[in-house]
């Protein structure tokens, strides 16, 4: 088995939950305070796909719109990225397209994911896993998670599709 | 302060914030400055030369391309800001600037900056920044609701007062005619319709039938109200007793046949021979029950059939169904009728009348019951409602 190191960044508005699903896939375990991240935090964890190993360094960045503006340099050389939105706040879903947009002029061939967060806050939903179909639809159909980094659903296999994304794009090249 | 002093004060200053670190072009770390591991706050005999970049700063993985690039440009240069590090010996975070620049023979110079003293104030501002801006934004969304709800309290007023004001209209209608054929004072419009002394009483008894149906209906949308209200305020309280659910739905039956009738409906109950003795607050089950019958009532078309069906023995439990061959609903319009306030376009643009409340009402009270509702439908073959309840639990020896 070979492991093969990529660089994934978590893009999104602030306090959507990007760090708590970092903390969550990395360190398993969940924090209810709401710290906001400025810069970036790096984690690493390994994913199996397939026959190989791989070793994916997560880039968390600050949350907002106008913090990327200022900094693409962050995304530099990264193989793909989470686009994480709030379930809770339709107004997060908004600015996914820029992020995507971001992410595809520093790295043409980023593999994307889109992320609905805060699926365990059941009555406060305000968005649907359609309505975050309908964004992917331009975005070349990429894959998309409803995930609680609270519960831990299905915070994992949203990983695990962005490196089986970023292996099988990778055979492709 | 003499240049020695000023020169002494800008080295301390640079050598708390700064370090630097000579890179090979194979990003393996040549030799490092003396304060390397105080500004990286590592053990001081740990040794970073030989230490592949990549390894001691995961930043720079994916960035090799670039940094091949750089080293081959002397005004390029590789900048990282605001590296986030967590320090567990005092559970802080240290915020790192990194910069790699190109140097003569082929090798990199890695300066590090600890920028935590601006760091950690740039992380106050934004967390306050941040937790106002996520403020503003519940607020708004608190803002919109609400006005949604108060338009949909108006709408609700205005069917509720629509609803409560026809049933008055028949009733008062009638009372009239029986005013008149009582008092033999007809006037001629009347008398030319047919009506005369023989068919009087008959005719009165009739009308008593539409008066005793209206109230009954009127009985039950103030019930509603104000059991909508009991809801709302979290007081809804029933009154258990131990119940036959064949003989409840029976009787009930009987009190919603003529409503059926005057609509040229004919509601037929299938009740089993077995009892089914479950623990009801009986008010409640009535309303349920002349919810559901009604509306199968007001959405079957002339001619059409209802069927009130009791199923026993289902999950320990009874199941009454309200079948009917009317309008029958969407996919989207089952998803949303047990919904407050909800009603179809098509009941909308209808004269049917409604409040939206009935369906909202029937599960909230079966739910109540310890029961659950359910619903089938395909549009213009009909709609079957169904709501189950538990059997009473059996009483203990004592």
């Amino acid at each position: 088995m070979k492991t093969i190191q990529k660089k994934v960044c978590m893009l999104g508005s602030f306090a959507v939950g990007k760090t708590s699903m970092v903390k969550r896939f990395v360190e398993g375990r969940f924090d209810d305070r709401y710290l906001s991240t400025i810069g970036v935090k790096i984690s690493r964890r390994k994913v199996a796909v397939a026959e190989d190993s791989l070793s994916l360094i997560v880039w968390d960045l600050a949350g907002g719109d106008e913090f990327l503006r200022t900094n693409t340099s962050y995304l530099r050389g990264a193989a793909g990225c989470l686009i994480v939105c709030d379930l809770t706040r339709p107004q997060t879903v908004r600015s996914i397209d820029q992020y995507a947009e971001q992410m595809l002029s520093a790295n043409p061939a980023a593999k994307i994911i889109i992320v609905g967060n805060k699926a365990d806050l059941v009555d406060e939903i305000q968005v649907s896993k359609e309505d975050l179909q309908a964004v992917s639809q331009s975005l070349s159909s990429c894959p998309v998670y409803l995930t609680s980094a609270k519960s831990g659903i299905n915070v994992s296999d949203a990983f695990k599709s962005l490196a089986e994304n970023i292996i099988n794009g990778s055979l492709e090249n | 302060m003499s240049g020695q002093n000023l020169r002494d004060a800008v080295h301390k200053r640079l050598s708390q914030n700064f370090a630097y670190a000579r890179i090979a072009a194979d990003l393996v770390i040549q030799e490092t400055s003396d304060n390397f591991n105080l500004i990286l706050q590592s053990k001081p005999e740990k040794i970073y030369t030989g230490v592949l970049l990549t390894e001691l700063f995961w930043e720079f993985i994916g960035a090799e391309n670039y940094l091949e690039k750089i080293r081959q440009d002397p005004f390029r240069s590789y900048k990282i800001e605001r590296i986030n590090r967590h320090n567990p010996r005092n559970d802080k975070t240290v915020y790192l600037n990194l910069q790699l620049s190109p140097l003569e023979e082929d090798d990199f110079l890695l300066l590090i900056e600890d920028d935590s003293e601006f760091g950690q104030l740039e992380q106050t501002l934004v967390q306050e920044r941040n937790e106002l801006r996520l403020a503003q934004q519940q607020l708004a969304t608190a803002n919109f609701r609400l006005r949604q709800l108060d338009h949909l309290k108006s709408l609700f007023f205005s069917m509720a007062a629509h609803d409560l004001r026809s049933p008055l209209m028949v009733i008062h209608g009638y009372a009239d005619l029986i005013h008149y054929l009582v008092n033999e004072d007809l006037p001629n419009e009347l008398l030319l319709n047919k009506i005369d002394a023989n068919s009087t009483l008959a005719e009165v008894n009739d009308y008593l039938d539409v008066i005793r149906v209206q109230t009954s209906w009127l009985e039950n949308i103030i019930h509603n109200l104000i059991d909508l209200n009991c809801i709302d305020g979290d007081k809804l309280h029933l009154d258990v007793v131990e119940r036959d659910l064949n003989d409840f739905v029976n009787e009930t039956v009987d009190i919603m046949r003529p409503m059926a009738k005057l609509n040229t409906l004919t509601l037929v109950a299938n009740i089993p021979e077995t009892t089914n003795i479950v623990s009801i607050d009986p008010q409640r089950v009535g309303q349920i029950l002349q919810n559901l019958i009604g509306n199968a009532i007001k959405y079957t078309p002339e001619g059409g059939e209802i069927h009130v069906t009791v199923r026993p023995d289902i999950e320990n439990g009874v199941d009454v169904a309200i079948i009917d061959n009317g309008r029958g609903m969407t996919e989207t319009q089952l998803e949303n009728v047990f919904q407050l306030y909800y009603r179809t376009d098509d009941a909308r643009r209808s004269d049917i009348r409604g409040s939206g409340l009935g369906l909202f009402i029937v599960r909230t009270l079966v739910e109540a019951h310890k029961g659950r509702v359910d619903v089938k439908s395909a549009l213009g073959e009909g709609s079957a409602f169904s709501f189950w309840l538990p059997y009473a639990a059996p009483a203990k020896d004592t």
